[in-house]
Formats: structure tokens, C-alpha cells, sequence
């Protein structure tokens, strides 16, 4: 008897530890009846700030070595624009022929939650440029500017590498948004060992996303945003406190399904042109691999 | 019967030529022994127009305990401090150059006066307090923040008055703009550099009268004394020319008057008030055995030989340390100060420097 098989949509995700909730899941997409199976990268310690260096033009190296791993990425090129012949019978066989990869980048919370938290502590409060819920407490404000000063600092390597990515024929990169912390007080004490209200941490959340967000759309990629789903009055709904840090995996699943959701709506927009280009030659009976030069990684 | 001359019982300070003749620059100091003096405890808080910002910084330079209660956080760097005005005076109301201004400022911190024209927002979003046109660099991301700012700087403005041992004011003009709705005075005009837009029909000119001065002088020193019993305060007037004049008359006439107006609302304070006292920065800068020495080429910026003069004197007088001061100041007259190009001192905000700035755009090319 066959043993039954089916090919599934990878997402390849990286990151700091808010790429571990998606270990392991696969799940059925509601769109086509489609597997999605979550490959994952744990890069401890990852932030925005390390996650490229534009000095040198590189990568964090373990994120270089994971999409090495996954395939998607050999000799420093990406392997979906390649008209290699082995690259292009490997894309085959996993059922990924044509269109980029879907990558989902989790990064941001540690920048939040160590350098720039660190400046308000218990001490000071700020008022963001947009409209929140979360009220002003009795202590001395920093300047906004000075917030968001240290906002595009953290974030300005972060969105150099997306955009090298995208360059380098990555078109099909997601970014998390930093999931709404966690109301409980006392485990802030114990993680970063000084206090930090609720509020003021779930302001800066909101800020730093709102500029990671508008950031991504200025490169034409998309940040993931839930935060409606998982807080209720702008705070982080218990039931999505898995440890005072991280989501549980329903709280990723969400943050998947509102990627594949943007994939399906999107995928005319991301033409694979070199692998299209490929098949017109097969389909032509014309030497199809010829030497042709993707774009580098 | 014979009757003695009243004249021969004055000291030698009364006399010009014992007092002014015959001394040198270096050794004019326009004062008699003070009645008042500060110690390194003492709670020192200051404000004024631009002149007093060297009055500021040099109370902190030389460790005297002045007052902040407006702290800059302490990550920021010292450009950022200097971008907010943070440590510029004792609270981050910026240059306050009229005794109206003052006057204003007391009553809001106490919930007496809220002004109805006081935020401006410009083409980008970004909001101006028009009360302290330059505390923001680029404005306020909002208006939430611009009024969260405010309301905490009207706290530390009132904190200030009920809890300083010493206020230093440094009365500046007497030409100033106001409100046509509730005559809420501004700093400088809106629309004319900073922030705002200037509209005649909100905005109008006002040269306050010596009557004018004295009584919003007098009104906001018992403000201040009504909630701190024991403040002391020190006026001083700005020797710096008036930058223009709205008057229809040469600036050089508006100048003399403004700071006649100025001089005479002290002299009446202190006349008036024993907690009140006069330090002579106009005197030392602009009086005629000066003869221009402490002013540049421009007839206008004092040079730093004139404010190291005149801060020699204020804590000669005013301090415990006057022996060491009367050594300080020999020293300092007879060396040259030069400050060499890159040097790292904060500079002086001005608003004028937008003033000019802003005129000079305004100009047809």
C-alpha cells in the first residue's frame, strides 16, 4: 500500500526567542486546505540592532546559516532566482518552483525590552504621537523625540537588512510585530531587575511597532500586527501570557494565519521572473540553464 | 546758627569722582556692602531674558546649589539637554524678557490665568507652545504632548516659587506682543520666527508703561512672596540693546527707554520690598567708565570679558565668598578671555537669533 504524502507551504521563520512558539506547528490554511508548516530558527539574543551591519553588508551569521540550511540561499545567492539546473530540480521536487519563499522575521522585543525600556524604567513616562487608551502617569515625561530617536537606532539596521533581502530577490519577507508585554509586574522585576508600569511598556510596544510597521511598508514588506487580537483595552489578554514574555502558540498561530492570509492576497505581485523565464525555455525546447546571473544574497 | 552741608556726612561711593572718576575699570564695582547674601546651601533659582542665562550657568559652574525642577533625564546627551532646554533656567520656561510675562507665568502655575491663543500647529502636525516657542526642537509630535508638557512644567514652575530661598529675575523689555482676547503676552511675536503665525487680528504690539512694569513687577513679587514667606529676590536689568523696536522711533531710542523702565520698576521694587534687592549688571556693563570695553563690535553682544566682569561682581557682593571673589575679579580683568572657535560651552539661546532669521527670509532677494 502507498503510504499517503502531502507537500506543505514552508514558512520559514527566524528570530529571537519569539521564532519558539512556531516550532514544530503545521496547520491546515483555511484558503485552500493547504499545509503551512512552520520551519523555525532560534537565534538567541537576536535584535533589529544585530540583525545586519551595514558597514560590512553582513547578515547576523547564524540567519545567513539558516537560510543556507533551508536551501534558500547558496553560493550567497537565493536559490528561487536561480536558473541552476540543480537549484531549480530542487525547488521542483519541494513543490516551490516559482515564487519566493515566505520568510517571517521575529525580532524587536529585546530591543524594546532592554535599551530603550531602560531609559523610562520606573521614572518616566512619554505621550505617543497617536491616540491610546493607556493613561498618563504622575511622572516627568520625556520627549517624544527623544523616544523615537532611540526607536530608529535600534531599528535602522533591521530595515538596511530587509531591504537587502528584498534586493537580493527576497520579496516575500514578513516581520512580527513585538507582541503586547505582559501585565505582570513582578515578573518585569525579576527579568530586567527594575520596575517598569505596565502602561509605559505597552506604550512603547505600540510605538516601536507603529514605526517598525510604517518602516516595512516604506519597502514594500508587511509587518504582522495582532495586537487587537491579543489585547483587550491595549493590554495583553492573560490567556496570551504564556510566560511574561512570549505568546503561547495560539498566539503565533495568529500572527501565521495573518500571514498566509496576506501571502494569498498577494502572491500576483511577487512574479518570480527568472524562474518564468526558465520554464518559456523548457516549454520552447531551448537550453534552459544557460549561465544567467541571479541576483546575490 | 550753622548749618553743616548733609553732603559732607556721604560716604565716598556717592561721590562720581571718588567712585567713578578715579577708579579704574577693573576696579568699578557699582555696589555698597549687600544686605543679602547667598551660601553654597542656599536654594538658588533664576530667570530673565537671554543676559540670564549667564547668571544660570554661572551659579552652576561655580557649585552653587541651583535649583532644577525641571531635570533633564539623565540618558539624555548634553546636545539633547541643550535641544529641550533643559538646565537653561530652574524650569524649562525658556527666555521670559516682561514683567507681564512673569507676572503671567506665576498666575498660570497657580491656576489663575489660562491663556486662550497658546498652541500653534504647523503644515507638518508638529505643535509649538507659543508661551515657550523654542522647548521643543521641532514642536511637539501632538497636542497631547504638547499639553501633558505644559501642565507639568506649570507644576515645576509652581514647586519653584513655594520652595526656592532665592529667585534671580533678569527684566529684559518692556516691547512686547500680546493677545487681543485675553492679553496673554508672548515671548516673542508669533509668526515672527519660532512659531505661530502673526495675524492682526489676534495679535497686538504693546510697549508696557513704567506704570505698566512696576505694577505686574510688583504683582508678581507678591504672588511669590504670599506663597514662600521667605524668598528672597534678586533683579537685575539686561544691558542688551533691544534687537528691534516695533516703536516708531530710531532702536536706539526704544532701547534707552525700555531699560530707563526697567531700572525704575527695580529701583521702586526694591525700594518697595526688603526681601527685594538690585544686582548692577546694567550699571557694570553700560556705564560710561566702561566706556563700550564689555560690548563687541556690533554695539549689542556683550563680550565674555563683560559677563565674567559682572558675574565677579554678583558673587562678590552677594555671596560668602567675597574676599576670593575681589581676588577672582583682579585676575580676570587683567587676563584677556578668548573663546577659542569649537569650544564645548552651551550656547546662549536667544530667541532674536530666529527673529533675524526669519526676517531675513522674509526678505525680497
Amino acid at each position: 500500500m502507498q503510504p499517503e504524502f502531502e507537500t506543505v507551504l514552508p514558512v520559514y521563520i527566524v528570530g529571537d526567542s519569539h521564532s519558539l512558539p512556531y516550532r514544530n506547528m503545521v496547520f491546515r490554511e483555511k484558503w485552500t486546505g493547504a499545509w503551512v508548516m512552520a520551519r523555525s530558527k532560534y537565534i538567541p539574543s537576536l535584535t533589529a540592532h544585530d540583525f545586519f551591519n551595514s558597514a560590512t553588508g553582513d547578515f547576523h551569521p547564524e540567519l545567513i546559516g539558516f537560510l543556507e540550511y533551508e536551501g534558500l540561499v547558496r553560493a550567497g545567492r537565493a536559490t528561487h532566482l536561480s536558473t541552476n539546473e540543480v537549484d531549480f530540480a530542487i525547488a521542483k521536487a519541494a513543490g516551490q518552483p516559482v515564487r519566493p519563499p515566505l520568510i517571517l522575521i521575529a525580532v524587536g522585543e529585546i530591543d524594546v525590552r532592554g535599551p530603550i525600556m531602560r531609559l523610562l524604567k520606573d521614572t518616566y513616562d512619554f505621550v505617543p504621537p497617536f491616540a491610546t487608551t493607556l493613561p498618563l502617569l504622575e511622572k516627568p515625561l520625556v520627549p517624544w523625540d527623544v523616544i523615537e530617536d532611540a526607536i530608529d537606532t535600534r531599528l535602522g539596521p533591521l530595515i538596511a537588512g530587509l531591504q537587502q533581502l528584498v534586493a537580493a530577490g527576497f520579496t516575500r519577507v514578513y516581520v512580527q510585530g513585538v507582541v503586547p508585554p505582559t501585565r505582570n509586574e513582578e515578573r518585569i522585576r525579576e527579568l530586567q531587575s527594575y520596575d517598569c508600569p505596565v502602561t509605559v511598556r505597552t506604550k512603547l510596544v505600540q510605538a516601536f511597532n507603529r514605526k517598525l510597521g510604517a518602516k516595512c511598508r516604506s519597502i514594500n514588506l508587511t509587518m504582522l500586527d495582532r495586537w487587537s487580537a491579543l489585547t483587550e483595552d491595549d493590554l495583553l489578554r492573560p490567556e496570551y501570557d504564556f510566560d511574561g514574555v512570549h505568546v503561547p502558540p495560539k498566539g503565533a498561530h495568529l500572527y501565521l494565519e495573518a500571514l498566509i492570509d496576506d501571502a494569498i492576497n498577494s502572491r500576483g505581485l511577487v512574479a518570480n521572473h527568472s524562474r518564468y523565464e526558465l520554464y518559456y525555455r523548457i516549454a520552447c525546447g531551448l537550453n534552459a540553464f544557460q549561465a544567467t546571473e541571479p541576483n546575490p544574497a | 546758627m550753622e548749618m553743616s552741608c548733609p553732603y559732607h556726612t556721604l560716604p565716598a561711593s556717592s561721590f562720581w569722582r571718588q567712585a567713578v572718576a578715579e577708579r579704574s575699570v577693573q576696579d568699578l564695582d557699582p555696589h555698597l556692602a549687600s544686605t543679602f547674601r547667598f551660601t553654597r546651601e542656599t536654594r538658588m533659582a533664576s530667570a530673565g531674558s537671554c543676559f540670564a542665562q549667564h547668571i544660570s550657568r554661572a551659579l552652576q559652574s561655580r557649585g552653587y546649589n541651583y535649583f532644577l525642577t525641571e531635570q533633564a533625564p539623565g540618558f539624555l546627551t548634553p546636545e539633547q539637554k541643550e535641544q529641550h532646554n533643559f538646565g537653561v533656567f530652574s524650569a524649562r520656561y525658556g527666555n521670559i524678557y516682561t514683567t507681564l510675562q512673569l507676572l503671567q507665568l506665576a498666575r498660570r502655575a497657580f491656576g489663575d490665568f489660562e491663556p486662550v491663543d497658546q498652541f500653534w500647529t504647523d503644515s507638518k502636525g508638529r505643535v509649538f507652545d507659543l508661551l515657550r516657542p523654542r522647548i521643543a526642537p521641532k514642536g511637539f509630535a501632538s497636542m497631547t504632548e504638547a499639553i501633558a508638557d505644559a501642565k507639568q512644567h506649570l507644576k515645576a514652575v509652581r514647586k519653584l516659587i513655594e520652595t526656592t530661598d532665592v529667585f534671580i529675575f533678569t527684566l529684559g523689555l518692556t516691547e512686547c506682543w500680546v493677545s487681543k482676547a485675553d492679553n496673554t503676552v508672548y515671548p516673542t511675536c508669533p509668526g515672527c520666527g519660532s512659531a505661530g503665525e502673526f495675524d492682526s487680528s489676534k495679535y497686538e504690539f504693546r510697549n508696557l508703561s513704567v506704570a505698566e512694569t512696576g505694577s505686574y513687577l510688583s504683582e508678581a513679587i507678591d504672588l511669590m512672596s504670599a506663597v514662600n514667606s521667605k524668598i528672597q529676590i534678586i533683579l537685575t536689568v539686561s544691558p542688551v540693546p533691544l534687537v528691534a523696536t516695533m516703536e516708531p522711533r530710531h532702536v536706539l531710542q526704544a532701547t534707552t527707554y525700555s531699560k530707563s523702565v526697567l531700572r525704575v520698576a527695580a529701583e521702586e521694587m526694591v525700594r518697595r520690598s526688603v526681601n527685594v534687592h538690585y544686582f548692577a549688571s546694567y550699571e557694570i556693563i553700560t556705564g560710561a567708565r566702561s566706556a563700550g570695553r564689555y560690548v563687541g563690535d556690533d554695539g549689542r553682544t556683550i563680550t565674555p570679558n563683560g559677563v565674567a566682569r559682572a558675574m565677579d561682581v554678583f558673587f562678590a557682593h552677594f555671596t560668602d565668598e567675597s574676599t576670593d571673589q575681589s581676588d577672582r575679579v583682579a585676575s580676570r580683568a587683567a587676563t584677556p578671555q578668548v573663546t577659542s572657535p569649537g569650544s564645548t560651552e552651551p550656547r546662549i539661546v536667544c530667541d532674536e537669533d530666529d527673529f533675524y532669521r526669519a526676517l531675513a527670509a522674509s526678505r525680497p532677494k
